[in-house]
């Protein structure tokens, strides 16, 4: 207690700049390493991910790094190749609920109209207070399985429609209030008085202190995305076999993972890599926002 | 001179404020400003002169009296009316005065380029002559607030509200944030605006040195209420209020 | 002198390698009060955390130069695990922050005075009672059962003061104790330090970016300007006849009551750090810069019995300002 009365005064801290940066450094490199062998390993290696190259459940060598699954498919070329197709339903799966979202969010915020404010409020407070997984369930069946939009594979129309329909509202609530936030700075105060329109003082003043702050929150979504696409499949949903997909090469191998653990191991070391960048990056993004909110 | 100079630039009648319904934090206030005037506000924390200095400039409307603008009233002026330039802020901080996503020089041509429809690139042009006027040129025109030192914001602040070519700047605690060596630029730079270009001030500040350096009149402030007012000569050298002597007294 | 409680030579502090505080030189008496004055970025608060041995919270280290305190070196971190409270008392810049919102003050102060084991015979309640009356609470003992948001901010710094002084300290370190407070209880806690050192005969390190705070508190004043002291000497002389250009400018651009004339502001403003300039640092600001402060950065000289001065002109200033004057 004592420290507490006498210390603090002098103890203000700053934090230092450096180790977030190497933090920053360190996640992107992680990421940019799940990606670039996402986009060149099929290109360089063409076998099908599909094609029966080899006896089932081989372990690893030299001509498959990641050893054959329980049909003969070289798990290595199959873990990228839905590298590529997992990353590309992510951004989709983000994209789209973060630009709607927080222009919406921000326009909210901005409105001097209470109701709309009420109404859109009182809408994603029903979304959120419902289970996540059980509402995209929901849509994925209602979509269907076997909806197909060329050239996604069948299964991710309903996994986009369901992120699509769901995540918005995360974006919207966290733009709403960071315009709360601004719209008490002087900045947005002068331009009241200076006579700004309210389309400038949103897209000039607001958005662009806005976007920051769901952008983000969208790197770390892409990382739910991904872990939505791989639980699907465990759920009995989501993209369907054999499109080459990180869930459903998970599910495979559970079931002979005492016999050929590379099967599971090779994904799951794959999406951690990947994973831990993307926290990495959050990290050290959330830690220099705040900072910079520090007088 | 457009206006008869018997008639206030800015006048508050009888104003009184209250946050929603919460208590009354301003009591029938009255203040009238003419043209070229420099009314000093002077009060503590808790005051209610920042309050003031909103309805002043008709950020908020005040729950009874009015003020008013060059005769007309804040709540007749909508936002895209040209009388709504008429009066201009410079802000306590000048760090979250300004847009930290623009450079400077964007932020005070974008006031030309609203108030005027002038061109981007006569905006640019207005904008450099309107910071060079308050001492800004060269690189610094294409920094952002975060690079720059709480004067020099300060003084992009000032070259903001200028562009809109104001009869009156209200000007709260504009130099409470600044070290005393930068503090005296800015006070100099307020002090010549009126007398150079006949722009009216109403200075809110706790400083008495301050209030007396740019202001001929000032009211005392104190729970919402106005204490004492006079010219600011009399009320620092002769305070007949005992709370306006207790300020006097605490000058260093 | 042999009554020096705090000698810092040539003290230097860095930060994450960036060094922000170069040569300090100031030193505290027995029961005296010293007043630190600058502007932001001039090193005036990381000196005081040097002193009060909080560097290592934002870190920040001592690189050079030497800090002691009764003869004790202070360089080192570890010196201060028994000092605090005893020795060394700290008063900060925001009360409310310091307190506890969730403990009675009376909590506080006993607490306190447990810790330090200073009661002196009479009970710790008592103890705590006697300490609030001392910095001028009245009704102590209503004060003892509130909680701190209760309590006006100049309540609350009186507050921070009492426990400040509760173990007796040798030495009582304020940084920026009132720009958080009012204009109109400035003055009074400014005043109630200075009495306190003066009765309690304890020394006082009173940092401030006002001259006229300092002045009112303090013996002996030391300027700082980008990380180093550019004059050093009793506070009135100081104020009366400054020598350095840059004190001399500072006294000149504050606005003040009595004189109304123009103010002369400083041109430009300090530079950062990493571009301190090779000479003196002031010399970009300077209206009497010439060739030679551009080439070594001056270091204190003695232009009086204890005053001193970091200016290579700070002689022909003196001759230059006469015969203006004249």
């Amino acid at each position: 207690m004592t420290a507490a009365a006498q210390v603090p005064g002098l103890a203000s801290a700053q934090p230092t700049t450096r180790p977030k940066q190497l933090e920053l450094r360190v996640g992107i490199t992680l990421i940019a390493l799940v990606v670039l062998a996402s986009i060149f390993i099929p290109i360089f290696n063409t076998t099908d991910p599909n094609a029966l190259v080899a006896a089932p459940l081989e372990p690893p060598s030299l001509a498959h790094p990641f050893g054959t699954d329980t049909v003969g498919r070289d798990v290595f070329i199959r873990v990228f190749t839905a590298g590529r197709l997992d990353l590309t339903l992510a951004v989709l799966g983000v994209i789209v609920p973060l630009v709607f979202g927080t222009i919406l969010g921000t326009v909210i915020g901005a409105s001097r109209k209470k109701a709309l404010d009420v109404v859109v409020m009182r809408f994603t407070d029903g979304l959120i207070a419902f289970p996540f997984i059980i509402l995209v369930l929901m849509i994925v069946l209602i979509v269907g399985p076997e909806a197909t939009i060329p050239p996604l594979p069948p299964g991710a129309p309903s996994v986009l429609a369901a992120t699509w329909l769901v995540n918005w509202t995360t974006y919207a609530r966290l733009a709403r209030l960071r315009t709360h936030i601004l719209r008490q700075e002087d900045f947005i105060s002068a331009t009241g008085l200076l006579g700004y329109s309210r389309t400038r003082v949103i897209t000039k003043h607001l958005l662009p202190s806005v976007w920051p702050t769901t952008a983000t929150f969208a790197v770390s979504d892409l990382l739910s995305i991904v872990a939505l696409i791989a639980a699907l499949p465990f759920l009995g949903g989501g993209i369907q076999p054999p499109t080459a997909e990180w869930g459903s090469i998970m599910y495979e191998g559970r079931g002979v993972i005492s016999q050929a653990w590379w099967i599971s191991f090779s994904t799951v070391g794959v999406v951690l890599l990947l994973g831990t960048g993307v926290m990495m990056v959050v990290d050290s993004l959330v830690s220099t926002s705040r900072r910079a909110l520090l007088p | 001179m457009k206006h008869a100079t018997d008639e206030p630039v800015l006048l508050a009648s009888d104003v009184s404020f209250a946050y929603g319904s919460g208590p009354t934090v301003l009591h029938n206030i009255n203040l009238a400003l003419h043209a070229g005037g420099a009314i000093g506000i002077v009060g503590e924390s808790g005051s209610g002169k920042s309050t003031l200095a909103g309805l002043l400039v008709g950020m908020s409307t005040p729950t009874s009296g009015s003020v008013t603008v060059h005769g007309r009233p804040w709540k007749s002026v909508r936002r895209r009316d040209p009388q709504r330039l008429a009066v201009q802020m410079v802000f306590q901080n000048p760090y979250t005065a300004l847009n930290p996503r623009l450079t400077i020089l964007n932020t005070v041509a974008e006031v030309f380029q609203v108030s005027e429809k002038s061109s981007k690139a006569e905006s640019l042009e207005r904008a450099r002559d309107m910071l060079s006027q308050v001492g800004l040129t060269g690189s610094v025109l294409n920094k952002r607030p975060e690079d720059l030192s709480g004067g020099q914001c300060q003084r992009v602040g000032i070259a903001r509200a200028l562009a809109a070519k104001p009869s009156v700047i209200v000007a709260d605690e504009p130099t409470s944030a600044l070290d005393v060596s930068v503090q005296a630029q800015i006070l100099n730079q307020l002090r010549d605006l009126r007398e150079e270009q006949d722009i009216g001030l109403i200075l809110i500040s706790h400083d008495l040195n301050v209030v007396s350096y740019l202001t001929d009149s000032a009211i005392v402030m104190q729970h919402g209420k106005v204490v004492e007012q006079g010219p600011t000569a009399q009320l620092l050298n002769a305070p007949a209020h005992s709370y306006t002597q207790n300020l006097v007294d605490s000058v260093f | 002198m042999t009554n020096t409680l705090l000698e810092a030579s040539e003290l230097a502090i860095e930060i994450d390698g960036r060094q922000l505080v170069s040569s300090v030189n100031f030193s505290v008496g027995k029961g005296s009060a010293v007043g630190i004055v600058g502007e932001t970025g001039s090193g005036k608060s990381l000196t005081c955390r040097a002193v009060a041995g909080s560097l290592s919270t934002i870190g920040g280290r001592i690189s050079a130069g030497n800090l002691k305190l009764n003869g004790k070196d202070l360089t080192d971190p570890k010196a201060y695990a028994k000092l605090y409270g005893r020795i060394i008392g700290l008063v900060p810049q925001n009360s409310l922050s310091a307190l506890n919102p969730l403990m009675r003050i009376g909590t506080h102060l006993i607490e306190t005075i447990k810790i330090l084991g200073t009661g002196g015979g009479i009970g710790t309640k008592d103890r705590a009672i006697d300490l609030l009356a001392r910095v001028g609470l009245h009704k102590p003992e209503h004060v003892m059962k509130q909680y701190p948001h209760q309590l006006s901010g100049g309540m609350r710094q009186r507050v921070m003061i009492a426990l400040a002084i509760a173990g007796r300290p040798e030495l009582l370190i304020a940084d920026e104790p009132t720009t958080a407070l009012d204009v109109s209880v400035q003055k009074d806690i400014i005043e109630l330090l200075g009495q306190l050192t003066r009765e309690e005969n304890m020394a006082l390190i009173l940092v401030s970016h006002d001259l006229g705070v300092v002045s009112a508190a303090t013996e002996n004043v030391a300027v700082m300007y980008s990380g180093m002291v550019v004059e050093y000497g009793p506070t009135k002389e100081l104020l009366q006849n400054p020598r350095h250009p840059y004190t001399k400018a500072l006294l000149a651009a504050r606005p003040s009551l009595e004189h109304t004339g123009r103010l002369i502001g400083i041109p430009g403003t300090p530079a950062t750090p990493d571009a301190w300039p090779t000479g003196c640092r002031f010399a970009p600001r300077c209206q009497f810069v010439q060739d030679s402060c551009l080439q070594n950065v001056p270091t204190l000289q003695s232009v009086g019995s204890s005053h001193q001065v970091a200016c290579y002109r700070a002689d022909e200033i003196e001759i230059l300002d006469n015969a203006g004057e004249v």
